[in-house]
C-alpha cells in the first residue's frame, strides 16, 4: 500500500491517514484546515464539500466539489485538494468573488454551512458551461443551510451569474481565466502545469511510511465512491485500506464494444454518476435520460458516487438501479483482481436476491455494466423515469419506476418496467408487462391510450406488496405505484391529450 | 375601524441600514471560530454511552474491558456523579422546569439517553472503549403514547429528591410535568350563547432544530485551576449556574466561553454536552472534548414539545368572536425542559391576537414519555397553539361564508389596545399587563394580500389536470424578550485611539446580534461601525445576560446597549465639561469631537482618549460606563402569512409556490439581518407544515436519525420566499425595534393547513402534511361524499 500524495491547496502531501480513510478527517485532524466542517457525516449537508482537481481519463482537468466525509482518502492520489483556505491564496483583497458576493448579499447566517456553499459555487463556475442561475442553484443543491431560507443565497448566486456570464468554454482556458478573476487560486496553475504526469518527481515520499502496506487482494471492503459506504462506516479503523474502485483506470470508461451477435455500451463501474448523465454515448443511446440527473441524490454526491456503487449497494429504491433495470442492463462481474477470464454476465435483475443481498462472491466486484446498443436508432425506445419523495432533492424515494419499450410497427416491444420500493429488492413488474408487450400505441386516441395507462397501472399496482416504513405506508406505495405508471404514459406521450383524460 | 397614531421614527445614521455582519469576513475565509475548531491537542475525546432501551435501569457496567485498552483514561457512570436533580434548560432563576434530571442517573429514560461516559486519547480509542463497556439493563416497559400518558401504571419518574422549583403542577407520580389553567369571563356560558361555533382539533409534532453545527464543548483547567468550558451555547450564565448546581462547584470558580455558534433555534440554550466535558477534565485534569454526532443530536438533545391543541371557538353571525376555548396536551418526553413554559406560550402568545372576546379559557397538562426530551425551539409553544387557533379561525369563516381575511382584521388586536392575557399570562408565572403601541398588522395584512395576490373570490384554480393552486393565510404574533425577567448588560470603555469597547453578554448564535448591537452603540455615540469591537459571552470577561432565546437579544440587551452609550455620551461629555471648567450643557459633541457652544473650545474624541489615558496627570480615568436593561413589557412583533401552494390531488404532494411573510419588528436594526432572520423562520415553519416529523419504532427508537429519514428544506424545495418589513416604531424599544427572531415560524403549519382546506375541502389535523396524509385525506372525503 503505496502513501497517498496529493496536492493540498499550494502545498504536496503525504497523507498520514490510510487510504480508506474519509479525507474529511485527514483535512481537520492531520492537516488543521478547519474551515472545512462536519455537519453530519453522511453526504447530506454538504458542510465539509471540498474541491478535487484532477485528469479525467480523456486528459482533461477539471475541478469538482465533493463532500469530503465520504470521499476516500486513497481516492486523492495525484489529485490537487482545495480547502477553503486554499481558494483565498492570492486574492487581492482576501476574499474571492464568490465569497465576496455572499458576504455583500449577506448570505451568511451562522456561517457554519457557508464554506461548502462557496466550494459548491466555485466549482460550479469552474464547470465549462454557460454560468445561469438555474446551473448555480443546482449546483447547491446539496447543500443545506438552516438560518437563511436560502433567499440571500440565491441573491448571492444571481450576482455571480451576472458576473461571469463570459467565461471561456474551454476547461483550460477556463481555469486559468478563473485563476485571473481570483475565483481560483494560483495553485491551479501548478497542478495544470504538471499535466496528467502527476506527482512531482522531486517530491520523495517521507522514509518511514506511517501504514503497513496491506497484502490484502480484494481488501476488506470494496468503496466506490464512498457515498454509501461511509454512511453505513462513518469511522473505519486507523489502517482502513480498502479496494478503491475508482483508482482502476479500466473501470472508469464509457465505451461501445461488440461481439458477433450484438453491440453495446459499456459503463464502468467506477463511472461517476455525474459523468454517466454527462456521457454524450450514453444520452445518445438513452434519448432524454440527461432529463433525470437531478433526481439522483444531489450534484456533490453525483459528483462522488458510481454507478457501480449505486448498485451493489443494493437499495430496494435506488434510482439508478431502477433506471438500469429497464434498461436491460447486464451486469460483468469479476475478481478482485479483474482477471477477466473469470468475468460472470448477470442480468441486473437476477443480481439482487433478497434485501441486501446479491449474486456476487466476496472475492468478486462489480466491473461493468452493460446496455443494449443501437435502439434508439430509429428514435422509437421509449423512457421514463418517476418518483416519489417528501423533498423534492437530496430524499431518498418511498417508490421509483422506471419504463422502456420501443414501438415496432405501432406496438409495444420489448417492454420493461422497474419498480422500487415495493419489495425487498428492485423488481421487474411482469404485470405491466403482460398488459403492455404486443399492445397497440393508440398516439392518436387519447381515451384508448388512457384505456391503456390505467390497465397497465392496475395491473402493476395490485401485483405488488409493499411493506410500511419511515418513507410511506404500504396503501400508499401501492397508490404510488398506480400514480408514477399514469405519469410515465403522461409523460411519454405529452402531446396526446391523455392527461386530460386520465385527471379530468 | 381603529386607527393608530402615526408617530414619527428619528432618522437613524447607522441603525436601520444594512450593514455587513462585523464576523462576517472571517467566517467567509473559514477562519477557525466555532468551538470544535478551537480544541486544545492534547484534549481527551469524550464519547457518550447511550441507552438502547426507551425505559430501563441500570443493574451493573463492568468497564474492566474497557479500561484495559491503550489510551483510555477513564469511564464513569452515575456512580461517579454527585446525586444533585438538576434541570437542562436554560431559563431563569428558579427554573420553571421542574429538576428531575441527574447528570447520569441509575434509570435511563430513552433511546438515547446518557448511561456512561468514556475519555480517550483519540476518538477511535473513545469510541471502541465505549463499545467494550458492559452494561446490563433491566428492561422496562415504556410510554410512547403522549395521550396514555397520564395515570398510567408506568411510572416515568419513580425517584424520590426530584422537585419543582415553585408551584407549576408537577406530578410526578401521574407523569405529570407541569400543568396549568386560566379562564376568563365564563366560556362555556359564552360559547352556549354563540349561534355559530367550530371546534377543531390539530396535532403538532416534535420536530428538530438541525442546526448545522452539531452540538460541541470543550473544557480544561486554566493556571488558577479554575474550570474553563467553551461551547457551543445560548446562554453562558445559565450553563454556569446549572453546571455549578450539577458539579456541586461554586460559580467562581467556573468561566464559560461561547465562541461563534453554528446555529440554536433553542437546541442549545441547555446543558448537553457540557456536564460531561466538565466530569472528565475535573476526574483527569486534562483538557476534554465532546463533539456530537448528527446521530446523537437526533437521538439524544430536544426537540419541539409535540401538542394535541383542541379549540372551541363561539361567534356571532356577523362575526364577532366571542368566546375562545383552547385546551392543549403537551408532550414533553423523558424530562420536563420548557415543560410549563412552552405550553403556556401556546396561549399567552396566540389568545391575545383576538382580543375582543367576552371569554377566554386556556389549560391542560405536559406529560412524560419515553421519547426525546423536549426544549426551547423557535416559536416555543406560540406556532403549535397558533397551528390550532389559525386553523379554527379559518373553520369559522367557513362555516360563516365570509372572507377569512376579513374575519381575522374584524377580530384582531389593534395599537393601542390590551389583553386580559397579558396581565394573567407570563412564562411560568403571572404575566405583565400591557399596552400596545405598535401593531401594524393592518398594513401587513395590506401589503400581503397585495403581493400574493389575494382574491376571496378565487382561493383555489386549476393549473393542470389533477393539480391545483390554492391560497391560504394566518397571521401571528410573539414577544420581545420576558418582562421582568429576562435581564441584559452592556459595558462601553473608550479606548486610546478613540474607538470604543463593547462588552455584551448577550449571545451572538449566528443571528448576527454582534452586529446590531454594535450599530446600536455606533449609533448613540455618533461614531463609525468600525470605532465599535464588540466582545461577547464571556462569564469572565463580559457583563451578564440571560442568554439568546425568547426573542430577548435585540429588545433586551439592545436597550442595554442604548443606554450604556446613552450614558456613555453624557460621560465623555461631563468629563470634557470638567476639563474645560464649563458647565456640561455648553458642551457639544458631534462627529467625534467636543466643542464649547461658543466655539471658543474644541477636542476631538481621539485627541480625548490619549488625554484621558495618558496625559491628564492626577485627573487620568478609564472612561467606562455599565448599564442593564430588563424590559417590563414585551411588545409583541406581527406577521401576516400568505402562502401559494401546488396541490397533486393525484399523489397528494404539497409544494409551496410563494409565500410572503409582511412583518411588523418595529424599527429594523439591520434590514437585512432582520429580514434573513424571517426568510429562515418561514423556511423552517414550512418544513414544519410538509414533512419534518421525529419519527420512532414500536420500541421507542428513532427512525429519523439523519437528515436523509429527517429531511430539513434543501434549496430546490420552496418557490420563492417573499418578506417585507413594514414601517413601524416601537417607543419601549431601542431605537424603536422589537424582536425578529422567532416571528417568522409561526405561521407557515397555519397557513399550508388553510391553503389544502381551501384546494380540497378537507381539514387536515396532524402535522406534518406529507403525501400519504393529503392523499388518503382526499380520498377520504371522496369516499365519504
Amino acid at each position: 500500500m503505496e502513501p497517498v500524495r496529493l496536492l493540498v491547496n499550494s502545498s504536496w502531501h503525504v497523507a498520514k491517514a490510510a487510504p480508506g480513510i474519509p479525507a474529511l478527517d485527514v483535512i481537520r485532524g492531520e492537516l488543521h484546515l478547519t474551515a472545512t466542517k462536519e455537519g453530519c457525516r453522511e453526504g447530506d449537508c454538504g458542510a465539509c464539500a471540498v474541491i478535487v482537481g484532477e485528469w479525467t481519463s480523456g486528459g482533461i482537468p477539471r475541478y469538482r466539489a465533493v463532500p469530503s466525509c465520504l470521499l476516500a482518502t486513497g481516492d486523492l492520489e495525484g489529485k490537487h485538494l482545495l480547502t477553503l483556505e486554499g481558494l483565498v491564496e492570492g486574492a487581492r483583497d482576501g476574499l474571492t468573488p464568490v465569497m465576496r458576493a455572499f458576504l455583500d448579499e449577506n448570505a451568511s447566517q451562522c456561517g457554519f454551512c457557508t464554506p461548502g456553499f462557496i466550494m459548491a459555487l466555485t466549482s460550479w463556475l469552474a464547470e465549462p458551461q454557460v454560468a445561469d442561475l438555474a446551473g448555480a442553484l443546482r449546483a447547491v443543491d446539496g447543500n443545506l443551510c438552516r438560518c437563511t431560507g436560502y433567499a440571500a443565497i440565491r441573491r448571492a448566486a444571481r450576482r455571480l451569474v451576472q458576473e461571469f456570464a463570459d467565461l471561456p468554454l474551454d476547461p483550460v482556458e477556463r481555469l486559468k481565466a478563473l485563476v485571473e478573476a481570483q475565483v481560483l487560486p494560483s495553485s491551479v496553475l501548478e497542478y495544470l502545469a504538471r499535466g496528467p504526469g502527476h506527482v512531482p518527481a522531486d517530491f520523495a515520499a517521507p522514509a518511514t511510511a506511517l501504514m503497513q502496506p496491506s497484502e490484502r487482494i480484494g481488501a476488506s471492503a470494496v468503496v466506490g465512491g464512498g457515498t454509501d459506504y461511509y454512511v453505513r462506516n462513518p469511522d473505519p479503523d486507523a489502517g482502513f485500506a480498502p479496494l478503491l474502485i475508482k483508482r482502476h483506470p479500466a473501470l472508469a470508461h464509457i465505451r461501445y464494444h461488440a461481439d458477433a451477435q450484438q453491440q453495446w455500451l459499456e459503463v464502468g463501474a467506477a463511472v461517476t454518476v455525474r459523468d454517466f448523465f454527462s456521457s454524450p454515448l450514453v444520452r445518445s443511446e438513452v434519448p432524454g435520460i440527461a432529463r433525470y440527473e437531478t433526481a439522483f441524490a444531489s450534484t456533490l454526491i453525483r459528483n462522488l458516487a458510481t454507478v457501480g456503487g449505486n448498485i451493489v449497494n443494493a437499495s430496494p429504491v435506488a434510482d439508478m438501479t431502477a433506471m438500469l433495470m429497464a434498461l436491460g442492463a447486464t451486469l460483468v462481474t469479476a475478481p478482485s483482481d479483474l482477471a477477466s477470464d473469470s468475468e460472470r454476465l448477470i442480468p441486473i435483475e437476477a443480481f439482487f436476491l433478497g434485501y441486501k443481498k446479491l449474486d456476487l462472491a466476496p472475492s468478486e466486484v462489480l466491473k461493468a455494466i452493460r446496455l443494449p446498443a443501437g435502439r434508439s436508432a430509429n428514435g422509437s425506445l421509449q423512457f421514463s423515469f418517476e418518483k416519489i419523495s417528501k423533498r423534492r432533492n437530496l430524499d431518498i424515494a418511498a417508490v421509483n419506476t422506471a419504463l422502456v419499450f420501443t414501438i415496432e410497427e405501432g406496438r409495444c416491444r420489448g417492454v420493461r418496467l422497474s419498480l422500487g420500493g415495493v419489495a425487498p429488492i428492485p423488481i421487474l413488474s411482469d404485470a405491466a408487462r403482460d398488459v403492455l408487450e404486443g399492445a397497440m400505441v393508440p398516439q392518436d386516441d387519447p381515451k384508448a391510450l388512457a384505456r391503456l395507462a390505467l390497465a397497465t397501472a392496475q395491473a402493476a399496482a395490485a401485483s405488488v406488496s409493499p411493506i410500511d416504513d419511515v418513507r410511506g405506508s404500504a396503501e400508499y406505495r401501492r397508490r404510488m405505484v398506480h400514480q408514477l405508471i399514469l405519469a410515465h404514459f403522461v409523460r411519454l406521450f405529452e402531446s396526446s391529450g391523455i392527461a386530460e383524460e386520465l385527471f379530468p | 375601524m381603529h386607527e393608530a397614531p402615526m408617530r414619527n421614527a428619528p432618522t437613524f445614521s447607522v441603525v436601520a441600514h444594512p450593514h455587513k455582519k462585523v464576523d462576517g469576513e472571517g467566517l467567509m475565509l473559514g477562519r477557525p471560530a466555532y468551538t470544535d475548531d478551537l480544541v486544545p491537542s492534547n484534549a481527551l475525546h469524550v464519547k457518550l454511552v447511550r441507552s438502547p432501551h426507551a425505559f430501563a435501569r441500570i443493574k451493573s457496567i463492568d468497564a474492566t474491558e474497557a479500561l484495559k485498552l491503550p489510551g483510555v483514561a477513564c469511564v464513569l457512570t452515575w456512580k461517579d456523579c454527585p446525586r444533585i436533580p438538576i434541570t437542562r434548560a436554560g431559563q431563569g432563576n428558579p427554573e420553571p422546569s421542574p429538576h428531575d434530571r441527574f447528570i447520569l442517573d441509575e434509570y435511563v429514560r430513552y433511546v438515547g439517553d446518557e448511561a456512561a461516559v468514556v475519555a480517550a486519547e483519540d476518538e477511535a480509542t473513545a469510541e471502541k472503549a465505549a463499545s467494550l463497556l458492559k452494561i446490563e439493563y433491566e428492561v422496562l416497559e415504556p410510554i410512547l403514547d403522549f395521550e396514555h400518558a397520564k395515570d398510567n401504571p408506568i411510572i416515568i419518574h419513580p425517584e424520590e429528591g426530584i422537585h419543582e422549583m415553585f408551584p407549576i403542577g408537577f406530578e410526578p407520580k401521574r407523569n405529570i410535568a407541569a400543568a396549568y389553567h386560566m379562564e376568563v369571563g365564563d366560556v362555556e356560558q359564552e360559547l352556549a350563547a354563540s349561534p355559530v361555533r367550530v371546534d377543531t382539533v390539530v396535532y403538532t409534532q416534535a420536530q428538530n432544530h438541525v442546526a448545522m453545527e452539531p452540538h460541541a464543548a470543550f473544557s480544561y483547567l486554566d493556571v488558577q485551576g479554575r474550570l474553563t468550558i467553551v461551547t457551543s451555547t445560548q446562554n453562558p450564565w445559565h450553563t454556569r449556574r446549572l453546571l455549578g448546581l450539577a458539579l456541586q462547584m461554586p460559580l467562581r470558580s467556573i468561566r464559560i466561553v461561547k465562541p461563534r455558534v453554528g446555529g440554536g433555534f433553542g437546541a442549545k440554550q441547555h446543558i448537553h454536552v457540557e456536564p460531561y466535558v466538565a466530569l472528565v477534565t475535573l476526574k483527569t485534569g486534562r483538557p476534554a472534548r465532546i463533539a456530537l454526532t448528527r446521530r446523537e443530536v437526533f437521538e439524544s438533545t430536544f426537540t419541539r414539545h409535540q401538542m394535541r391543541v383542541n379549540i372551541r371557538l363561539g361567534a356571532d353571525p356577523d362575526g364577532t368572536l366571542r368566546a375562545i376555548d383552547m385546551q392543549v396536551l403537551s408532550n414533553t418526553g423523558a424530562y420536563g425542559e420548557h415543560a410549563l413554559t412552552t405550553f403556556m406560550v401556546a396561549g399567552s402568545k396566540t389568545l391575545p391576537l383576538y382580543n375582543k372576546v367576552k371569554a377566554v379559557r386556556f389549560g391542560g397538562d405536559v406529560v412524560y414519555t419515553n421519547k426525546v426530551s423536549a426544549g426551547a425551539f423557535r416559536g416555543y409553544g406560540a406556532i403549535q397553539g397558533l397551528t390550532g387557533l389559525e386553523s379554527a379561525i379559518d373553520e369559522l369563516a367557513h362555516k360563516l361564508g365570509v372572507s377569512p381575511v376579513e374575519l381575522r382584521r374584524k377580530n384582531m388586536i389593534h395599537e393601542g389596545e390590551t389583553s386580559e392575557v397579558f396581565r394573567i399570562m407570563g412564562e411560568g408565572t403571572e404575566g405583565v399587563a400591557m399596552n400596545i403601541e405598535s401593531c401594524k398588522l393592518e398594513e401587513c395584512i395590506r401589503r400581503g394580500k397585495e403581493l400574493i395576490g389575494w382574491n376571496d373570490e378565487r382561493l383555489v384554480w386549476e393549473v393542470a389536470p389533477g393539480r391545483v393552486h390554492a391560497l391560504g393565510m394566518a397571521i401571528a404574533m410573539q414577544g420581545s424578550g420576558i418582562p421582568m425577567i429576562d435581564m441584559g448588560s452592556a459595558r462601553i470603555e473608550l479606548q486610546d485611539g478613540g474607538f470604543f469597547k463593547l462588552h455584551v453578554g448577550a449571545t451572538d448564535i449566528g443571528t448576527g446580534s454582534d452586529t446590531i448591537l454594535a450599530q446600536i452603540a455606533a449609533e448613540e455615540l455618533g461614531v463609525d461601525m468600525e470605532d465599535i469591537i464588540i466582545h461577547s459571552s464571556d462569564t469572565d470577561h463580559t457583563p451578564f445576560d440571560v442568554g439568546a432565546y425568547a426573542s430577548s437579544t435585540t429588545y433586551v440587551s439592545g436597550s442595554a446597549v442604548l443606554k450604556a452609550a446613552a450614558s456613555m455620551r453624557r460621560k465623555l461629555i461631563d468629563t470634557v465639561a470638567m476639563l474645560w471648567n464649563v458647565s456640561p450643557e455648553d458642551v457639544i459633541y458631534e462627529d467625534k469631537a467636543f466643542r464649547t457652544v461658543d466655539g471658543s473650545r474644541h477636542l476631538t474624541l481621539h485627541d480625548f482618549s490619549y488625554d484621558t489615558l495618558y496625559h491628564n496627570g492626577v485627573r487620568m480615568q478609564t472612561i467606562e460606563v455599565t448599564e442593564s436593561f430588563s424590559g417590563e413589557k414585551s411588545p409583541p412583533p406581527y406577521l401576516a402569512g400568505f402562502v401559494e401552494i401546488e396541490l397533486d390531488k393525484e399523489t397528494g404532494k404539497v409544494d409551496v409556490v410563494k409565500y410572503v411573510g409582511v412583518a411588523d419588528v418595529g424599527t429594523p436594526i439591520n434590514p437585512n439581518l432582520a429580514k434573513i432572520q424571517i426568510e429562515g423562520g418561514l423556511l423552517q415553519g414550512i418544513g414544519m407544515a410538509l414533512y419534518e416529523d421525529v419519527r420512532y419504532s414500536d420500541k421507542g427508537h428513532l427512525l429519523s436519525h439523519n437528515l436523509m429519514t429527517y429531511a430539513i428544506p434543501s434549496r430546490e424545495d420552496v418557490g420563492s420566499i417573499v418578506v417585507e418589513l413594514v414601517d413601524s416604531y416601537e417607543p419601549s424599544g431601542p431605537c424603536g425595534a422589537k424582536s425578529a427572531g422567532e416571528i417568522g415560524i409561526d405561521t407557515p403549519p397555519a397557513a399550508i393547513a388553510n391553503a389544502i382546506r381551501n384546494a380540497t375541502g378537507v381539514r387536515l389535523t396532524h402535522l406534518p402534511f406529507t403525501p400519504d396524509k393529503v392523499l388518503a385525506a382526499i380520498k377520504a372525503a371522496e369516499g365519504a361524499a
